[in-house]
């Protein structure tokens, strides 16, 4: 008897322990759609925005089923993530070692010792194997387009 | 001094360390395939374990470096507008992925082979040859989001091992673009070679190529792109495959990628699911001098 109280409480034990690891979900694109079955051409019963936190009920291959204020169903694993969304990272500017400003005073340093060479600047940076172009990103990262701007271009072109 | 000459020494070690597990990675790559495609978490297994700020400053600073070699490979295409309008379909389709702290950016290199790059931390290039097959601004998202997926599943991240932390809460790569010792500088290029050889040459992993293509599509739903034009395109551009001379070998094959997103569409129920594909848009702003 006693290993049987023994048992059925361990039994007891486990059974709780799904329930206790329920976890917080948290949509990171900036809508989700939650819908009826996991597969994306189900209905949709409700859109979730980044940062919504759902509650997961169930995990099938890539799909989960949550709770989502007074709707159940599936959503992606694509847009979510356990944890709540970060904000951008950036080694380009805002923090205290600007590591930019590291590789160009580095790029200076070089730049004495390439020009004894012959070399150009970017060449003697970094590769033996392929040529380089720096300034090429830069002005990649000058494009100056906020996320706002882009998405209502985005929408606006779909008619959503 | 002594502590930064202590500093250079660890960090040499560890990007050394980073290496070795890279040469193995690469090394590895050759061998019969299936054994060296499976052995990553893959779309539709477990979330990812999370990177730490500095795992994502070190992805962003190789990422950028990466960078560097294709705009030094291929130029610029100079056209203003249309380097706008595929940064504002990129930024927009970039916002229905699952990494809100990669800035993404795009650009438009002059080259008439048809293809697309992704480097880590989000630097994204579409080849003008690959822009000028497209049909409308659906096929666009699609292979903008193929590319944004590469960075989202961290295919190159994976195959190289690029972390910013391991024991010590400093990162191996930040510190090093800080100022790392010589020696760690050249194995920190070395390895971004190794990632120039695996985009320009080697080709990603076949199963990177599927999860990514997988990934595209559904996004394309998501954000309200008709979900078939990534297939529409891959067709396409499956005539044309001798003309691209791009990778072969663990590629593959454009028959192997169209069937994979076939069935993509079939478990999804988005066959003849009917969307956007916005063609007048796409006209206006996609034009060739």
């Amino acid at each position: 008897m006693k290993t049987f109280i023994h048992h059925s409480l361990l039994l007891a034990l486990l059974l709780t322990v799904p329930l206790a690891q329920a976890v917080d979900l948290y949509v990171q694109s900036v809508k989700a759609p939650i819908l009826s079955a996991p597969s994306f051409g189900s209905a949709k019963l409700a859109e979730a925005a980044k940062g919504d936190a759902l509650k997961e009920l169930e995990k099938k291959g890539g799909w989960h089923k949550v709770s989502y204020k007074d709707k159940t169903g599936w959503i992606s694993r694509l847009l979510i993530s356990a944890k709540p969304p970060a904000g951008r990272v950036s080694v380009l500017e805002g923090t205290s070692e600007n590591l930019e400003t590291g590789a160009r005073k580095r790029a200076s340093a070089f730049t004495t010792a390439a020009a004894a060479r012959g070399l150009s600047e970017d060449r003697s940076r970094v590769s033996d194997k392929y040529r380089v172009n720096f300034k090429g990103v830069e002005r990649m990262e000058a494009v100056r387009i906020n996320d706002d701007e882009a998405l209502n271009f985005l929408l606006a072109g779909i008619g959503k | 001094m002594k502590n930064i000459r202590g500093l250079e020494n660890r960090l040499g070690t560890r990007v050394l360390s980073m290496a070795a597990v890279a040469l193995f990675t690469i090394h590895c790559s050759s061998l019969p395939a299936f054994a060296e495609d499976d052995f990553r978490k893959r779309v539709n297994q477990e979330p990812e374990s999370f990177a730490t700020d500095d795992d994502v400053k070190a992805e962003i600073v190789f990422g950028r470096t990466l960078a560097a070699r294709i705009l030094g490979k291929y130029a610029f295409y100079e056209n203003g507008k249309l380097n706008e309008y595929v940064n504002k379909i990129g930024k927009g389709m970039a916002q229905f992925a699952n990494r809100p702290e990669i800035e993404f950016r795009f650009a438009v290199i002059d080259t008439d082979i048809v293809n697309a790059f992704a480097a880590p931390g989000g630097y994204i290039f579409i080849t003008k040859g690959a822009m000028a097959r497209m049909a409308d601004e659906a096929e666009l998202a699609a292979v903008i989001s193929h590319e944004i997926a590469h960075v989202t599943e961290k295919h190159i991240v994976k195959e190289l091992n690029i972390k910013g932390t391991d024991a010590s809460p400093v990162s191996g790569f930040a510190q090093l673009l800080g100022g790392g010792s010589g020696a760690a500088r050249v194995v920190f290029s070395q390895m971004v070679d190794q990632a120039a050889e695996i985009l320009f040459e080697k080709g990603l992993k076949k199963q990177d190529e599927f999860d990514s293509d997988k990934v595209a599509t559904m996004t394309l739903a998501v954000a309200g792109y008709d979900p078939t034009a990534l297939k529409r395109y891959l067709k396409k551009i499956s005539g044309a495959e001798k003309e691209t001379k791009s990778l072969t070998g663990t590629h593959p094959s454009f028959k192997e990628r169209i069937e994979n997103v076939d069935a993509v569409l079939a478990e999804n129920q988005l066959t003849e699911n009917k969307q956007a594909i916005v063609k007048e848009r796409f006209n206006q702003n996609v034009r060739f001098n």
